[in-house]
């Protein structure tokens, strides 16, 4: 389906900037295009710390009943997307190619599953249009230009995920961005990012709190733990329930932690407990640290993670899941 | 007329050959008849200067030769001693009684010397076979025949020598080998597991490989020790047999490739051809078909380093041998049957930078580039391999570690123990290894308790495992159990076999 510019369906977010697209080809769920919506942006080459924080802010935000517009590609772009359908969230994804050519191709499964959960695929240009280096950072216009704001996950030193940040910029929307560890090499521009000025995110909250015109609220369906009492749109009972729901979740997540210790197999907690004091450690090292013998350990360690303790991350490295 | 025997070898079957000899009178001549290729022919020149030069006469009459039967090609130089025999015997230089029920092979140089020949093993055992109690062969093969010891085996140095042994002139000794001395001896490897720091992991996984047969894949970053490992591997692989070691010398035999010292080979090969090889030296070939490595790796390893940058052709052509353990080569005038049951050890990086999954440094492939990569490596090929090792970089401190590693013949032990047992399981089945289960006797001997069928259905769901890794785990499990000496796959052994099936876990989860 197309719309143009001057049709009332044209997203007014995208209208706001300099060189809005004359139209826009969409299939599926158009009536996203009104919806507000946070970019999350990054590195095609991510690390695994990249993956999971785009998964995990993907679906905090979606939480909010927030739309995640992201670019359909490989990385950081597919997670985000695959964290908002994992949810039920909303999203969009902007290709830079015509809808008869999808760009890239290994996401014609995640192309699909967009639509299918009623998400939205645009772009700004015809059906057989291919995709090329220039329509790249042209799509990266439209992304950060659909949004109220960006969050930058990860991104190298030479990336689109740079220029990305900075049409955001010049279109004037907020840049969120995830720190990261300094030994990390995709972490150099967010970490840059934050240092000249961009908001430093720690917790979903810091970006809902810089939106509080937009006043969103937290949609709870499945979570029955919590009240429900303070959907009501009072402006302060909202905020102290706000709180109050932080604290709640807090306490679930200590709950959670004990019930979790309870569940580990007495033979298994040496090798629990190195893992969690380590973050990330080799099979190696932990046959080394506890003095054991590698053919427990391999075993254990397979063991753990079927009964999803653990992960395994290549390299033979594990993490606690 | 004079019948003098001989044996030709077609692969590693030696066939017997007779020279007949006629030497009549008319216009002065030399003739081979009986299918001689260049080689053969070429002799005449030899044997004519060689005689000569032995301070005989060679004769000015018209000399026959026909190497019967004559409806097969003859190649290679083993025939000339036999045929100058023929023409001295014809002469009456030699006496011609001593000649009977005597196989002779040799090649002679211009000056009546006997050179060293190939394949005399094989010769000689074909003719152990066919009853003869004497075998004539240069003085190099000595050592190489007299492993076949219901034989009576003369090397001779030139052919003056011959002629006077031939007349009872002299006597020339029988040379004995002390079998259990050169076994012994010669078994000692140099290279040696404890002089690896660390890696545990994968030396665990070479032990499990070694006791059950099973061929290993080993994915690492360059410098992780994936190349040291693997020459290792030898050490820790059981013992040969006296009719392994037979196998093996046979195969070197024929290609030359044995030592004159020695005569038998006592060590598992471990061959480590370069990634540019081609498909036919790998499987073997020619016009007379010659053992490639596969063949020269029978009953050892065959390590193929940096696997991905192999030909895709030369990985393809090991799937046949790989399944059947030996393996045809079809050429017009000859089909030969090669050996080929050995381990394979291979070894490659996880992606085209070599990073991937290294906390050293970091890796600049994109998913694309890995999975193409990986692709590399067809799935019917990977399907044959049935562990896959991630070698990781030991860091420095961990090489400064005092713990004493544990040494080759420590492995070996249990090594020994596993392989002993699977040969008293199998002995009924005419197979020797768990990696050699067919399926059904995986549904025989790999049975699974109801905790270990859920442990492996949740191990397929979680992890994504491909079908073909399910005979692969249980096989390995199978191995993990034996160095265990458990009756009965457990759990942790399941488990700890699942942990060897990096390849067939969704690779892309992990970007």
């Amino acid at each position: 389906m197309r719309v143009s510019l001057e049709d009332e369906e044209f997203p007014p977010q995208l209208r706001k900037i300099k060189d809005p697209p004359n139209c826009l080809y969409c299939k599926g769920n158009i009536t996203l295009l009104q919806k507000i919506g946070i970019a999350i942006i990054g590195s095609r080459s991510c690390s695994d710390y990249g993956r999971r924080m785009a998964i995990k802010f993907s679906k905090d935000l979606c939480e909010y009943g927030i739309t995640i517009i992201s670019g359909m590609a490989i990385g950081i772009d597919s997670f985000a997307h695959k964290g908002a359908l994992e949810v039920g969230g909303e999203t969009i994804a902007v290709l830079p190619s015509g809808l008869n050519n999808i760009y890239p191709k290994q996401n014609v499964d995640l192309y699909n599953e967009i639509l299918k959960k009623n998400g939205l695929i645009i772009t700004e240009y015809e059906d057989d249009v291919e995709a090329d280096s220039k329509k790249f950072l042209e799509r990266n216009r439209i992304v950060s230009g659909l949004s109220i704001g960006i969050l930058v996950v990860e991104g190298g030193i030479v990336s689109g995920t740079s220029v990305t940040a900075r049409l955001a910029k010049e279109q004037g929307k907020e840049i969120f961005c995830i720190p990261s560890s300094l030994e990390n090499n995709k972490g150099i521009i967010p970490n840059k990012l934050i240092k000249n000025g961009a908001n430093l995110v720690t917790d979903v909250e810091d970006i809902i709190n810089k939106f509080e015109a937009f006043d969103f609220k937290k949609i709870i369906s499945e979570n029955k733990n919590i009240n429900c009492g303070y959907k009501v749109s009072n402006d302060n009972k909202n905020r102290k329930n706000k709180i109050e729901t932080k604290k709640v979740n807090d306490d679930k997540a200590i709950n959670n932690i004990k019930v979790n210790e309870r569940q580990i197999d007495k033979q298994f907690e040496d090798i629990y407990n190195l893992i969690e004091n380590n973050q990330c450690i080799n099979i190696e090292e932990i046959t080394l640290l506890l003095n054991a013998n590698i053919k427990d350990i391999s075993s254990k360690l397979m063991l753990m993670e079927l009964e999803d303790l653990v992960v395994s991350l290549p390299g033979k490295n594990f993490r606690l899941k | 007329m004079i019948n003098i025997k001989t044996i030709a070898l077609t692969g590693l079957e030696g066939n017997l050959i007779e020279v007949q000899t006629d030497i009549t009178g008319g216009i002065p001549a030399f003739e081979i008849v009986g299918l001689p290729d260049m080689s053969v022919k070429e002799s005449k020149e030899r044997i004519k200067s060689a005689i000569k030069n032995s301070m005989i006469e060679f004769p000015s009459r018209k000399i026959l030769i026909n190497l019967a039967p004559a409806d097969t090609r003859k190649e290679g130089t083993s025939y000339d001693l036999p045929i100058a025999v023929g023409i001295l015997a014809n002469l009456e230089i030699v006496n011609t009684k001593n000649i009977e029920n005597t196989i002779f092979i040799g090649e002679l140089s211009l000056d009546g010397k006997i050179n060293h020949i190939n394949g005399v093993l094989p010769m000689c055992i074909e003719a152990q076979n066919l009853g003869i109690k004497r075998v004539v062969l240069p003085k190099s093969n000595e050592r190489e025949a007299a492993v076949v010891t219901s034989l009576d085996i003369v090397g001779v140095n030139n052919l003056e020598e011959l002629i006077d042994y031939l007349n009872g002139n002299i006597q020339i000794s029988k040379v004995n080998l002390d079998m259990k001395n050169i076994f012994i001896q010669n078994n000692k490897e140099l290279l040696d597991f404890s002089d690896v720091k660390g890696q545990e992991n994968v030396k665990r996984a070479l032990e499990i490989s070694a006791a059950g047969n099973h061929n290993c894949l080993l994915i690492g970053s360059p410098g992780s020790g994936k190349t040291m490992l693997a020459r290792r591997v030898p050490s820790i692989l059981p013992d040969l047999t006296f009719e392994e070691s037979l196998e093996v010398t046979k195969i070197h035999s024929i290609s030359g490739m044995l030592n004159s010292k020695v005569g038998i080979i006592t060590k598992r090969p471990f061959r480590s051809p370069h990634n540019t090889i081609s498909p036919i030296s790998i499987i073997g070939g020619g016009k007379n078909p010659k053992p490639g490595e596969i063949s020269l790796a029978h009953n050892g390893v065959l390590f193929l380093d940096e696997l991905t940058e192999f030909n895709r052709n030369t990985l393809e052509v090991l799937r046949g041998p790989l399944e059947d353990r030996f393996v045809t080569i079809s050429r017009l005038y000859s089909k030969v049957t090669y050996p080929s049951n050995f381990m394979l050890i291979a070894s490659m990086n996880p992606c085209p930078c070599g990073y991937f999954g290294s906390t050293e440094k970091n890796c600049t492939c994109s998913r694309l580039m890995i999975e193409k990569y990986l692709s590399k490596i067809s799935g019917p090929l990977l399907d044959r391999i049935d562990l896959h090792v991630e070698v990781k970089a030991v860091k420095y401190q961990n090489l400064n570690c005092s713990k004493k590693e544990e040494s080759s013949e420590e492995i070996k032990i249990r090594v020994n123990n596993a392989r002993m047992i699977q040969q008293k399981r199998y002995k009924n089945f005419n197979i020797f290894s768990n990696a050699e289960l067919t399926p059904k006797l995986i549904d025989e001997f790999c049975v699974l308790n109801s905790n270990c069928k859920k442990l492996l259905e949740m191990a397929f769901e979680k992890l994504g495992l491909s079908g073909r890794a399910y005979t692969r785990i249980l096989k390995v499990a199978r191995t993990i159990a034996d160095l265990d000496e458990s009756y009965f796959i457990e759990k942790n052994h399941l488990a700890e076999a699942i942990q060897y099936r990096g390849l067939d876990r969704k690779y892309g989860d992990k970007f």
